[in-house]
Formats: structure tokens, C-alpha cells, sequence
């Protein structure tokens, strides 16, 4: 009973507002071509399938956003360690941060695409860029505000630095490091889609694009749906093996 | 103002594992603390009793190596403390463990990190936990952990060190009164079983005469050690003494010494709360 409850309450909007969306683009009002009904989105599905169009552009999207987010993740909790951890690199590196970082990285599109041409490198640099600066001015806050009390307890333990980074200063970061990083999956697609839209030969963002030139506005709802679909499981799957990774996170139970 | 440094029958044992003498310090113009001077003896356990604010971590900042003093010495086993040593544990307010890890990783934290053998550190362990009542808790995380039972976890995560001294900064605090009661009868049952020095941070006086061999007062900011009281009461020591005519005169008396202090703290910012009332009328 319980678990039906659930299940209603959480298909009850979507179907309400599919309904609701089938109606008013029915009612004779609107072009459908410009506003096309749920159901003609749906068999335009098939359709794009059969072209072969979605899953390729879904495969190139998803890998893109991927080694983007890896890549800008993995730099921001480097540089966020290096630059709360040591004095000299701080000094070096956080007057070029602090250039960097209020520039929207949609600002860079355009001299992302001649710099890295239309293919894979352009989109990667873009998703990392966007993703870095989130993580890192999260992972450089977050271990500032270890508590030194920890710090201390691990020194007066016999820790040694590296130690005290790998097993205090980074687990009592994470915290913050993870929202940060769940922040970075939304700037992650931002810069994706940016990046696609703006030019490539395949992923979601391009068909969107593509499907705006030959003015096929069904298609184009597809793939912002798939987007959809695409942002908000990696934030689950996201949440999901944080927990497994760290069952401490939450505080367990 | 007249700086008593050294109050009463100042011990001069040379059994003092840790001293103090004219310890001074502050922070940017706020002087916290104006001479303190006092010795802990090896084997026993001291309290140090002030009211709130008036500098009591510091103090075991310093003494753990965590902060250096301005002027004075301070000294462990006669030499000068120069940092952080696993001789000198402390367990921190609230809780320091490392919520992070579990209960069993928290423990083993300081023989692995030391290059201890583990076997030894293990079975050590073991016997901790059992004697602590916090079997069956080995995996667990500090948050999934009573507020007592992290107390005593922290405890063990010392104690598994063999430390020479265990600094105490008011481990009781946040605990509720009846789980309260029964940590100050662990810890003192601990440390009779134990004999490991210990120094007890408290703003709680009934909490210092139940638990020390010797009570050192201190006075509002800028903090001096007003008096040393001993505590006679025999060991080992358990709730029934509480009711001991012997121990209430002794709180009694700790009371009158610590009432004049306390009144000043709560007049001075009764006088702040007056002052900015006035600034606010003026508006």
C-alpha cells in the first residue's frame, strides 16, 4: 500500500502534466509542428531510433560529460589540497584562480571550438573548466574548515602530513568536496550542451541544434528530454555510490 | 594589580610531571592569561577549575603543544614542551574522533600511525573496548554513537597509546546529567586502574572534588590560579562518597572561592548587556 502511495505520488505530475500538455497542443490552438503533442514526441522517438540518431548522440554526450567531470574533479581537489595545504602554492596559484574563475565558462565556447576544433577535445576542455572551478573553491574551503581539533588529535597520534591529507584533512573535506562535485554534474551538462550546440558532429546538444535548422521541433524535445533524464540519473547514480563509497556520510544507520 | 604567581603550599615535588610557571599568554591585545603557574603530579589526577571563558582550553593548548606560550616555562617530565607528542594526549570537548572512520579504525588510529605492532595494539584494543562497554560497537560510526559512548570510544583511542598524561578539556560537556554521572565514574575508574595522569579541565566544581586529587581555581580574564585546594577523599573513590559530609564541605568551599570569580564574569557582561541597552536608548 505504502509503496503504491509512493509510486502515484511520484507518476501523478508527470502523467497530469503530459495530459495536460496532449490537450492544450490538441485544441487546435497552436501549429503542432511548432508545439507537437506528447504523442507525436513519442513515435518521433522511434523514428530518430531507426535513424540511428539517439544513442550514438546520447553514448558521445554521456562519455563527454564523463571524462570532463573526472578530469575537472580530479584537478579541483588536487589544487584545492595544494592551495589550503601549502603557503607557496597558494601564493602562486590562487591570484590566477581568482581571475579565472568569474569568467561564465560559456564565455569560452567559441575560442574553445578554434582552439580544440569540433571534435572531442573541445567539449572535454569545456566540461572540465566548468567543473573545476565548482569543485576546487568547494575542496579548498572544505579542508580549511577541518576542524583543527582533528588535525591536532592525528599530529599528537603520530600522523605524519600525508597521512594527516589522505586520511583526516580529505575525508573530513568530503562533505563539502561532494556538494561541490554534485554542483559541478549540473555545470557539467551546462557546458556540454554549450559546447554541442555551438559546434560538433554528434551528442545531444548538436541534435538539438540539427533538429532546430531542419525545424524539427519534436526531435528537439526529444533529446532536451533525454538531457533531462541524462542529468537527473547521474546525480542519483552520483548519490548512490557516494553512499556505498562512504557509508559515514550521511551518518550511517 | 598584584600578581600572586605562586598560591598556598605550592608542591615542590620532583615527582611534577608537568609544570607550569608564569605562563602568559594573549591574543592581538586580549590578554588571556597573566602568569599561570601550578604542577601536575605523576600518578594523580588534577583538576583545573575556572569560570567560563576565562581560558581554560588555552591552557591545555599549551600543555598539549598545540600553542606556544608568550612568556613562561613549560614544562613535561623537565623538559620544555615543543609540539605535539603522543605522550600527552588529549580528549578533546565534544568529540575529536574521526567521524569518518569507525570505532575500531578511530582506536588503531595511533599504534598504526606510531609503527606499532598491530597483534599487540589489537588484542589491547579488545580488552579497551570490553572494559568500556562498547563491545559490539566496533564498526560503527561516531554519529551512530551515543553521546557517552563516543566519551568513552575517545578515551580508548588514547589510552591505547599508554600515554604519560591525558589532557581532559571538559569531555562531559554536552552530555546530559544522568549519562554525565556515569562518564565521571568511568573516567575515575579508569584512571584508578590505570594510574595515568590526568588533568581535567571542568567548569563544574562538584565535577572537580569528585574527580581530583587537587583542584587548581582560576580567576576571570586576565587568568591568574587563585588557589589549590587538595582533595583528601580516599580511593578509590565511588558515588556513595557524593553524599559524604567530607565532600560537600569540600564543594562548599570551592564554591566560596569560585563565587567571587564567577560574579565577576556575569557582572562584567551584565555591565556590557547594561551598556549596550543604554547605546540603544540613545537611538
Amino acid at each position: 500500500m505504502d509503496r503504491l502511495k509512493k509510486w502515484t505520488l511520484f507518476l501523478l505530475p508527470i502523467i497530469t502534466l503530459l495530459v495536460l500538455w496532449e490537450i492544450v497542443a490538441q485544441s487546435g490552438g497552436f501549429n503542432k509542428s511548432l508545439f507537437p503533442p506528447p504523442s507525436e514526441v513519442f513515435t518521433s522517438i522511434g523514428e530518430m531510433l531507426d535513424k540511428g540518431y539517439l544513442i550514438g548522440d546520447a553514448g558521445y554526450s554521456i562519455m563527454r560529460a564523463l571524462v570532463g567531470f573526472a578530469l575537472g574533479s580530479f584537478l579541483g581537489i588536487v589544487i584545492g589540497i595544494l592551495t589550503a595545504r601549502s603557503t607557496f602554492f597558494n601564493r602562486a596559484f590562487m591570484p590566477l584562480i581568482q581571475l579565472l574563475r568569474p569568467i561564465p565558462p560559456l564565455a569560452f565556447v567559441a575560442l574553445a571550438l578554434v582552439w580544440f576544433g569540433l571534435g572531442e577535445a573541445s567539449k572535454i576542455f569545456l566540461v572540465t573548466w566548468g567543473v573545476f572551478f565548482t569543485v576546487w573553491i568547494n575542496a579548498y574551503l572544505g579542508i580549511l574548515k577541518v576542524d583543527i581539533n582533528y588535525i591536532n588529535a592525528a599530529k599528537c597520534l603520530g600522523a605524519s602530513e600525508r597521512t594527516i591529507v589522505k586520511e583526516i584533512v580529505l575525508p573530513g573535506a568530503l562533505p563539502l568536496i561532494i556538494a561541490g562535485m554534485r554542483t559541478g554534474i549540473g555545470f557539467a551538462f551546462l557546458c556540454l550542451v554549450a559546447a554541442e550546440m555551438a559546434g560538433a558532429y554528434i551528442g545531444l546538444g548538436y541534435r538539438v541544434e540539427f533538429s532546430h535548422l531542419i525545424f524539427r521541433v519534436d526531435n528537439m524535445i526529444v533529446c532536451i528530454i533525454a538531457l533531462g533524464i541524462l542529468g537527473a540519473s547521474s546525480d542519483r547514480i552520483f548519490a548512490y555510490a557516494i553512499e556505498k563509497l562512504f557509508p559515514w556520510y550521511l551518518g550511517g544507520r | 594589580m598584584t600578581n600572586q604567581k605562586v598560591v598556598g603550599d605550592f608542591p615542590k615535588s620532583k615527582s611534577a610531571i608537568l609544570q607550569m610557571i608564569d605562563v602568559k599568554k594573549s591574543f592581538g591585545d586580549k590578554k588571556v592569561l597573566d602568569g599561570i603557574t601550578f604542577e601536575v603530579e605523576e600518578g594523580t589526577f588534577t583538576c583545573i577549575c575556572g569560570p567560563s571563558g576565562c581560558g581554560k582550553s588555552t591552557i591545555i593548548n599549551i600543555l598539549a603543544g598545540y600553542l606556544e606560550a608568550d612568556g613562561g616555562q613549560c614544562k613535561f617530565q623537565g623538559q620544555p614542551i615543543t609540539g605535539p607528542d603522543v605522550n600527552r594526549l588529549v580528549v578533546f570537548q565534544e568529540t575529536g574522533l574521526f567521524f569518518w572512520m569507525s570505532l575500531w579504525d578511530n582506536v588503531l588510529f595511533g599504534p598504526r600511525n606510531q609503527g606499532k605492532d598491530l597483534r599487540v595494539a589489537k588484542q589491547k584494543a579488545r580488552e579497551l573496548i570490553e572494559m568500556s562497554g562498547l563491545l559490539g560497537f566496533e564498526k560503527k560510526y561516531p554519529p551512530q554513537l551515543s553521546g557517552g559512548m563516543q566519551r568513552r570510544a575517545e578515551l580508548i583511542r588514547a589510552l591505547i597509546n599508554d600515554p604519560k598524561v591525558l589532557l581532559l578539556d571538559e569531555p562531559f560537556r554536552g552530555l546530559d546529567a544522568m549519562t554525565r554521572e556515569l562518564m565521571q565514574a568511568h573516567f575515575v575508574k579508569v584512571f584508578e586502574e590505570t594510574k595515568t595522569t590526568m588533568v581535567l579541565i571542568t567548569s563544574e566544581l562538584d565535577e572537580a572534588v569528585y574527580m581530583g586529587d587537587r583542584v587548581y581555581f582560576l580567576s576571570t580574564i586576565p587568568t591568574t590560579v587563585k588557589k589549590q585546594m587538595p582533595i583528601p577523599i580516599s580511593r578509590p573513590r565511588d558515588f556513595k562518597q557524593l553524599a559524604s559530609k567530607e565532600f560537600s564541605e569540600l564543594v562548599v568551599e570551592a564554591y566560596e572561592t569560585m563565587e567571587a570569580e564567577a560574579m565577576k564574569t556575569f557582572l562584567t557582561i551584565k555591565r556590557e548587556v547594561d551598556k549596550k541597552k543604554l547605546f540603544e536608548d540613545e537611538i
